[in-house]
């Protein structure tokens, strides 16, 4: 035996887990976790700290509520499907898009702190063609109680194909869908789009959107919103990603979505629509990182306009319009940044 | 006994031929098209992004350790870290070498936190896990290496044990080291010098035809 220099350590002799169990394991585990950490979890901890603030005031409201006009003898009711109506409150556009919401005979409920499972045979919300078309009802169940879904676990370890056999075999995806909480229903996304079939995925979607106040729904509106873009359908695209802004008005993408609108509404040529989109923008992203390169579209559009020379007296409407150039590009932003890459 | 007293550290061969760096260019084109859409909560991006790399991940966190003790908990918790902090990543592309710094952190605290509770008698040094590290169809004498090799890093620091691995044992350029590792270059070189000192005083061989 002696000392000596060390002699290499070849690649040949180490274990490799490229293509290991293990990796497979930590993913099954890793995607539950994943699913749990939407993009609203992730805001800054500001957001949490409105929590107990929160609570204290639904409590006390709660307690005048209670002294002021409950009646011992009313009874309980028991709302079994949520109000589609059922927006956050606040939000800043609710009133601007009355046709983007399906719309009910009845005012809504009061909302319940306890709210019972989505019922597929509930159809007191009327067909709205974005997100409850003809062909997207659900189809009528059996009463029994729903068994367990394979698809779910196989789902669980990243077992798409099989999810959906399993699918198959447990009644069809449809089925599946009027039974799927919104967070089923995501899960129903991800095998539908795992499996190219786009327009389930998009019906899917639409059922999560019945349930405005689920954590699933912003995201729910954004992917729609994609999915409908590569479908080719851009009017469909701008109102769902209007519907993101209006569920989620801080939310991560909420900028995209204004953006996204914008790009819609410039595609048609509507100098009207993208005048009052980019207004919106501005507003409510005064540092948005495409405010500049819509300015500039804005005022092609509306030059573009004019030299058409449909009205002769429309070029003296605006003659300070190209003055104001200067604002739209504030001096951080990046010069183009269109972030379209997600769909 | 015969005890080298001058170190030297080896230089490992460059492997970037152009078609490896094409390959590795198409890579990270595609790393930089998943991380894109996993930023957006893509779950079937997030899904192709780590089993592209959990391989990597998990021969870093075993070869490092020497174990494969909480390898998976440190993948996991990498790329659940990776996957929250996506927005910190400026390059898309540079996905799989900012995971493994991930891991590498993770790693080095563990490491720390046995040594210490070690030192306070709270615990043990984890004993090395040849199977682990030993691929299957090694041949003895490279078992032999690599149990000597590990038992020696166990009693080295940290830094040093962790640099040294990278760059002998999970042979990435010396860049990369410091990048891994996040450190300067000097100082990775530094580590990996100091470590490859220490290892090569106490190495001994017990192949008597390696003595000539």
């Amino acid at each position: 035996m002696s000392s000596r220099r060390l002699p290499e350590i070849p690649k040949t002799a180490l274990r490799n887990y490229e293509s290991s169990e293990q990796s497979a394991a930590v993913w099954r585990r890793l995607k539950t976790e994943l699913r749990a950490h939407t993009p609203s979890e992730r805001r800054s901890p500001l957001h949490w700290a409105w929590a107990p603030a929160l609570s204290v005031v639904f409590f006390g409201s709660g307690v005048f509520v209670g002294v002021r006009f409950v009646r011992p003898q009313a009874p309980a009711v028991v709302r079994a499907e949520p109000s589609v109506h059922a927006l956050p409150a606040g939000g800043p556009t609710s009133a601007k898009d009355p046709g983007i919401l399906p719309k009910t005979a009845e005012p809504p409920a009061k909302p319940l702190p306890v709210r019972a499972r989505r019922s597929a045979t509930s159809g007191s919300s009327s067909a709205e063609p974005l997100f409850l078309g003809p062909g997207d009802r659900s189809p009528s169940l059996p009463a029994q109680p729903a068994p367990v879904a394979d698809w779910q676990r196989l789902v669980e370890v990243g077992d798409f194909t099989g999810a959906r056999r399993a699918l198959d075999r447990q009644g069809g995806f449809d089925v599946a869908i009027a039974r799927a909480t919104p967070a089923e229903l995501m899960s129903l996304v991800d095998i539908a789009r795992a499996t190219g079939e786009r327009a389930q995925a998009m019906s899917a979607l639409r059922q999560v959107l019945l349930h405005a106040d689920a954590p699933e729904a912003p995201l729910a509106a954004w992917t729609l919103g994609n999915l409908l873009e590569q479908a080719g359908d851009q009017p469909g695209a701008a109102q769902a990603f209007a519907l993101y802004r209006r569920l989620s008005p801080a939310g991560e993408f909420a900028e995209d979505a204004a953006a996204r609108q914008i790009d819609v509404a410039l595609a048609e040529d509507n100098a009207e629509l993208v005048t009052q989109l980019v207004e919106d923008y501005a507003r409510d992203f005064p540092r948005g990182r495409r405010l500049g390169e819509f300015r500039r579209a804005e005022r092609k559009l509306a030059s573009s306009d004019r030299d058409a020379g449909a009205k002769p007296e429309a070029l003296h409407d605006d003659p300070e319009d190209d003055s104001d150039d200067v604002h739209g590009s504030p001096p951080g932003a990046p010069s183009a940044a269109p972030n379209h890459d997600a769909h | 006994m015969k005890l080298h007293a001058a170190p030297r550290l080896r230089l490992i061969p460059g492997q970037s031929t152009p078609a490896v760096r094409g390959e590795a260019a198409d890579a990270g084109a595609e790393d930089e098209r998943l991380v894109a859409r996993a930023r957006r909560s893509d779950l079937p991006a997030l899904e192709a992004l780590y089993r592209r790399h959990a391989g990597f991940a998990l021969n870093l966190a075993v070869r490092i350790q020497g174990t494969a003790i909480d390898a998976e908990d440190i993948v996991h918790d990498a790329f659940l870290k990776a996957s929250e902090r996506l927005s910190e990543l400026r390059d898309g592309s540079a996905f799989r070498a900012w995971l493994g710094s991930i891991v590498v952190r993770l790693v080095r605290t563990r490491l720390r936190r046995r040594r210490l509770l070690s030192s306070l008698g709270l615990g043990s040094l984890e004993p090395i896990d040849l199977d682990a590290i030993a691929s299957p169809h090694a041949d003895p004498e490279s078992r032999v290496l690599l149990a000597q090799v590990y038992s020696l890093l166990q009693t080295l620091p940290a830094d040093d044990r962790i640099a040294w691995t990278l760059r002998y044992v999970d042979h990435h350029r010396l860049d990369a080291v410091a990048s891994l590792v996040d450190c300067s270059l000097a100082t990775a070189k530094r580590r990996i010098a100091r470590a490859q000192r220490y290892l090569s005083e106490r190495f001994v061989t017990a192949f008597a035809e390696e003595e000539s």
